[in-house]
């Protein structure tokens, strides 16, 4: 795509956004109940004052870190998995209904069942790692069982070691499982974690801004919030995708 | 001195192999047949890839520079980053340079896989071959989809790599094997 059509492109997205903006700008003003439906004026002030609150960062590193840790947790866990069932068939047949369990039941089912045995404060973790790990596992199992024979054989031929098989080879070729794997269980985990706080409500989180917000009908500070947990999301979802396509190239450098 | 001794191999109970015997000296074995042969078959046993039914491989070296049917290159790869995967520590800059230019794709080290022609894919995954320091070259159809000039190039290539050591070239074209001189050994049906 050569510069011109990029900024067009660009050009139409944001003439996109803006238009949506507009109708739901127009939409407040038609309705005129701001408890129903704040204007995106009022959401970004409420935004922009919640981020000069200090409990604002507090209830994000909470929030991030708890969820970070169910999302790391459940990529290893799926990763590991997903070697042993490409591995070996039987792993694979053992852990197929208890993936599709985790894949079929509702979130808001698992939520409730898991605050019949851990506190609220260890829920979002726990979601999170629930949601990331058969996507993980998923993505990467089809990865790995698509990849190639003949690579194998070549290296196997010229006696390559297993480290240099495994960065030259093998990661190369599970390059868009992985991605695909992480942008999914990212968006996933960010939002089935915000959604077990908002129903365990644990202290000094963003699901307790939230369940705040909506208790006592404030809809402006709830749009905002649900502003920034999207913009957090991409963000993230950014910056880790840019960091793994950056290690990616490091890796073809080797 | 490399020999496959009786060797037999069936699938699904059609006999591929029959009884075939071959001794691999220093220098170029030319094995010609046509499709369907058993040419593969025959290659994938004398590399250890598949198992015979029937006969023994003496005198096989641990280390075979082989150039399969097809390129297997890492297309996201430099050609250069290709040789020194397979090469390891016998990888030398200057050495691939010159197998690189022999084959007539001089300076072609930086260039990434997926961006070459099939032709110099092709070259480049013999030039892995040729370089790969093994008492034993195989090369599957190596001048498959080259052009007239680049084949005389690769056939001189694999005629001076092939020196002092044992080569076993799988081709289906008569004047391939006139150029390339050395024994010529034909595979007859099963």
């Amino acid at each position: 795509m050569n510069n011109k059509a990029f900024t067009k492109e660009n050009l139409w997205r944001v003439a996109a956004v803006l238009f949506w903006l507009l109708v739901w700008q127009a939409a407040a003003a038609l309705l005129r109940q701001p408890l129903l439906l704040s204007s995106p004026v009022r959401v970004l002030r409420r935004l922009f004052a919640l981020l000069g609150q200090a409990s604002t960062y507090g209830a994000l590193g909470y929030s991030l870190s708890r969820i970070a840790l169910g999302f790391l947790t459940g990529f290893a866990l799926g990763a590991l998995l997903a070697v042993l069932a490409a591995r070996w068939r039987p792993v694979e047949y053992l852990i197929r209904p208890l993936m599709l369990t985790v894949k079929s039941v509702p979130v808001a089912s698992f939520i409730i069942l898991a605050l019949v045995f851990l506190t609220s404060r260890k829920l979002n973790s726990f979601i999170s790692f629930l949601m990331v790990l058969p996507i993980v596992y998923g993505n990467l199992l089809e990865g790995l069982k698509s990849k190639s024979r003949q690579l194998d054989e070549m290296a196997r031929m010229y006696h390559v070691s297993r480290l240099r098989r495994l960065i030259c080879i093998e990661l190369p070729q599970l390059k868009p499982a992985l991605l695909s794997a992480v942008s999914l269980a990212l968006g996933m985990s960010w939002k089935s974690g915000i959604a077990a706080e908002v129903i365990g409500i644990p202290m000094g989180s963003v699901g307790e801004r939230l369940y705040q917000a909506k208790v006592y009908l404030d809809t402006s500070e709830l749009y905002a919030w649900t502003l920034a947990i999207l913009l957090i999301s991409m963000l993230i979802e950014k910056g880790l995708m840019a960091l793994m396509k950056g290690a990616y190239a490091r890796l073809e450098r080797l | 001195m490399i020999e496959m001794k009786h060797i037999a191999k069936a699938f699904d109970g059609k006999a591929v192999l029959t009884d075939f015997s071959l001794t691999l000296t220093d220098g170029i074995t030319c094995l010609m047949a046509p499709s369907g042969r058993g040419k593969t078959t025959l290659l994938r046993i004398l590399l250890g890839l598949e198992t015979p039914d029937a006969g023994e491989i003496t005198g096989k070296p641990d280390r075979v520079a082989v150039l399969f049917q097809e390129d297997r290159l890492m297309e996201s790869l430099t050609v250069g980053m290709n040789l020194r995967l397979a090469l390891g520590r016998a990888y030398d800059a200057v050495k691939a340079e010159a197998c690189l230019a022999a084959l007539g794709m001089p300076g072609s080290l930086r260039l990434t896989v997926s961006t070459l022609s099939g032709g110099m894919k092709r070259r480049a995954a013999l030039a892995r071959a040729l370089l790969y320091p093994a008492p034993l070259l195989v090369l599957d159809e190596p001048f498959q989809g080259l052009d007239e000039d680049t084949r005389r190039l690769a056939i001189a290539a694999v005629r001076q790599s092939a020196q002092g050591r044992a080569a076993l070239v799988v081709t289906h074209d008569a004047q391939d094997v006139a150029l390339l001189g050395g024994k010529l050994v034909t595979l007859q049906e099963g």
